[in-house]
């Protein structure tokens, strides 16, 4: 128990030195895939809250229509396709870092997002639309954090240049977009394969 | 024989209640208003048709066309008999007819050809917009033509195309504002003797910094060619009671508006309607869920598709203003802060309903509506639902706020979806101290913007004045904190990058 809170508590320390902080991640295993799965598990969390709890002057989304599955999705599916395509394209760009690592790094680069949201929604809740620009700032310093720790732990995890970094991550987006396109392709056809087996089937049936 | 009568006069009821159809009079327009969301929802009908009123009807043979209607001050309705070239003037009853289709100017006989535009001045000159015959001709209430005021001599005014006159309003002053057919710099103004003194009411083109760095390196002749004002033509123009001319635009892109729309723009870039200045400064205030551009929601197939095309504005009492769409022949009335207060009227032939409508005036607390299309005027008188919402809007007006939330109760009686009730009634209790039950009413009717003041009264109540000072200095604290750590760290970056090159 305390092992994992002294591996969530890493992350405080590692979003302030990012360049220490994910060396130590990867070679002193000083995170762990338990904890990577706990900060995503609290992001999403965080995200909803911010969807419902947000004050009424800046809350933008209908509170009937949360839906927990979307929440859920919006938050794993842009990580895992991260992950994947920046595997792929690191592995064939000599990259040093293993699926494993690149998971684990991501995910605490995701810290900032939740440490911003909650002072943020209580915020929110405190403040007139005369002070907006607090909150628009924080919000955003929130994903810039977030983007840029990502970016380092990209160019600690695999030891890249920072010309090598932009690179890859430019094309790990376009890997995203090639993953998610492969993807519906994929569905479509499996859809058709079995709308074909099914319009057989009834065939056979009704002649019987 | 008793038993016998019970049992037929039995049967006699049940045969009549089981046959008869269910009958009503609907009105052949729905009343709506629109919600936060941009979703109509309904309401009951503010106006209903209260009389219509044809040439026929008047016993002066029908009307042609008619282009303009102007009510003035002491209930005198003057129609404006295009396609007839006449002029016909009523009492508020549609009595005491009287018709002006001869007119003399110095004792010869003249003519109006297509006039479109009619403006009466206090003291009783009329002056209408002789169209066709290229002019705007100043007369008194017999038709004697007191002055006539061709193409005005300026260099301003392309002398290649032809001068159209449309509509006209003057100014206490005397001076005249005319709304040109194919002239796009906004109105044209002119002194009390006819001279051109400036065009009014196009905004200038907003700079941004490429403009700016773009003109840098334009040539002499590409900066003349450059449009200092956005092009603006306006189609119709009405004065309110403090001479601000309410000015309505149809030739907006539809790209534009429908932006306008989506966004919740309040800008008033793109605006179908303007409160024009002394200066030509468009003061409409727009501080409602949307711009009042009419509808909102809008169908994008169909015969009559598209954004609302405003073809007249009628400013009336306690800063309420109606808006006449000419597409789908409905009106729009808002109030002074651009809230939208009801809708009614639509396309078509029944009564209350409109083929071609043109022009909108208000008598007292009526509307004339002129349809040129069916050649008549359509005359809509208040329900009890519109007349509360009109009291309470003129109770706001006036600063009598517990009668105006007295009044809002009551409108929410007959209508609660009616949003401005709840924000009326949130007003009144911001002004009484009451915040938290303000920000209770302001937030059913989202009202984001009232909501944020009552709820930074009801704050420094709670927490006193300071909050603003104090947040702000946290907030400067851990900025600079940050940026402090921000400086390290990119310091590290190159020196890492140094590293990391040496590395690979």
């Amino acid at each position: 128990m305390m092992h994992v809170l002294k591996e969530l508590g890493y992350s405080f320390h590692l979003i302030f030195h990012p360049f220490d902080g994910f060396w130590d991640l990867k070679h002193e295993k000083r995170g762990s895939a338990r904890a990577s799965a706990i900060i995503l598990i609290l992001l999403t969390i965080v995200y909803i809250f911010r969807r419902q709890l947000t004050g009424f002057i800046f809350n933008a989304n209908d509170p009937l229509d949360l839906n927990i599955f979307v929440e859920i999705f919006s938050v794993f599916a842009p990580y895992f396709l991260w992950c994947i395509a920046n595997w792929c394209l690191t592995t064939l760009m000599d990259g040093e870092g293993s699926f494993k690592d690149i998971c684990i790094a991501t995910a605490y680069a995701l810290a900032p997002l939740i440490l911003i949201n909650v002072p943020l929604i209580i915020m929110s809740n405190i403040i007139t639309t005369e002070e907006q620009t607090f909150y628009t700032f924080f919000s955003s310093l929130s994903v810039f954090w977030a983007g840029g720790l990502i970016f380092l732990g990209t160019l600690v995890t695999h030891q890249y240049s920072v010309k090598k970094t932009i690179l890859t991550s430019i094309l790990s987006i376009v890997g995203m977009g090639v993953i998610i396109f492969i993807t519906l392709i994929f569905f479509n056809l499996i859809q058709q394969m079995l709308g074909f087996a099914i319009s057989l089937y009834k065939e056979i049936v009704f002649r019987m | 024989m008793g038993k016998k009568r019970t049992i037929i006069s039995l049967l006699v009821v049940l045969l009549v209640a089981f046959t008869t159809e269910i009958c009503f009079a609907a009105l052949p327009y729905p009343s709506y208003t629109y919600n936060y969301d941009g979703d109509p929802v309904a309401s009951p009908s503010p106006y209903v048709p209260k009389k219509i009123i044809t040439g026929a009807m008047l016993g002066i043979g029908d009307f042609k066309e008619p282009a303009d209607i102007f009510v003035t001050r002491e209930h005198e309705i003057y129609l404006l008999d295009s396609g007839n070239g006449r002029i016909i003037c009523t009492d508020a009853q549609w009595g005491n007819v009287k018709v002006m289709d001869t007119f003399s100017f110095e004792g010869k006989e003249e003519k109006l050809n297509k006039p479109q535009g009619l403006f009466v001045t206090q003291n009783k000159e009329i002056y209408v917009a002789d169209t066709d015959n290229k002019r705007i001709v100043k007369m008194d209430t017999e038709g004697k033509i007191l002055k006539i005021f061709g193409v005005p001599d300026t260099d301003m005014i392309d002398k290649g195309i032809d001068y159209l006159p449309m509509k006209i309003v003057v100014d206490k002053s005397m001076r005249m504002y005319i709304a040109v057919r194919n002239v796009n710099m906004g109105l044209v103004e002119l002194d009390n003797e006819g001279n051109f003194l400036s065009f009014i009411g196009a905004p200038k083109v907003s700079t941004n910094p490429f403009l700016v760095f773009w003109k840098a390196l334009a040539t002499k002749e590409q900066k003349a060619g450059m449009r200092q004002f956005v092009p603006t033509e306006y189609n119709n123009i009405a004065m309110d009671e403090q001479g601000f001319i309410y000015g309505t635009i149809s030739a907006l892109k539809i790209g534009d508006l429908l932006d306008t729309i989506f966004n919740r723009d309040l800008s008033g870039k793109t605006a179908p309607v303007r409160r024009l200045n002394a200066t030509g400064q468009d003061v409409l205030r727009r501080r409602g869920h949307y711009a009042p551009v009419g509808d909102i929601d809008i169908s994008y197939m169909g015969s009559s598709e598209g954004p609302s095309t405003i073809v007249d504005a009628a400013p009336g009492k306690y800063g309420i203003y109606s808006i006449l769409d000419g597409k789908r022949g409905r009106i729009f009335a808002y109030d002074l802060d651009g809230n939208l207060l009801f809708v009614f009227g639509g396309s078509g032939i029944q009564d209350g309903t409109f083929r071609t409508p043109t022009a909108i005036d208000m008598l007292d607390s009526d509307y004339l509506v002129v349809d040129s299309g069916l050649s008549r005027v359509t005359q809509f008188g208040r329900t009890e639902y519109g007349k509360a919402v009109i009291d309470a809007v003129s109770y706001h007006y006036n600063g009598k706020y517990d009668l105006a939330s007295q009044t809002w109760e009551q409108v929410l009686k007959y209508n609660s979806n009616f949003d401005q009730a709840y924000i009326g009634i949130g007003k009144a209790k911001l002004r009484n101290g009451d915040y938290s039950g303000a920000m209770e009413n302001f937030k059913i009717a989202y009202g984001k913007s009232y909501y944020s003041k009552a709820f930074k009264l009801f704050r420094k109540e709670a927490i006193g004045d300071k909050f603003a000072l104090l947040f702000g200095l946290v907030v400067l604290l851990l900025c600079s904190i940050w940026i402090i750590r921000l400086v390290i760290s990119i310091r590290k970056l190159f020196k890492k990058s140094k590293k990391g090159a040496l590395r690979a």
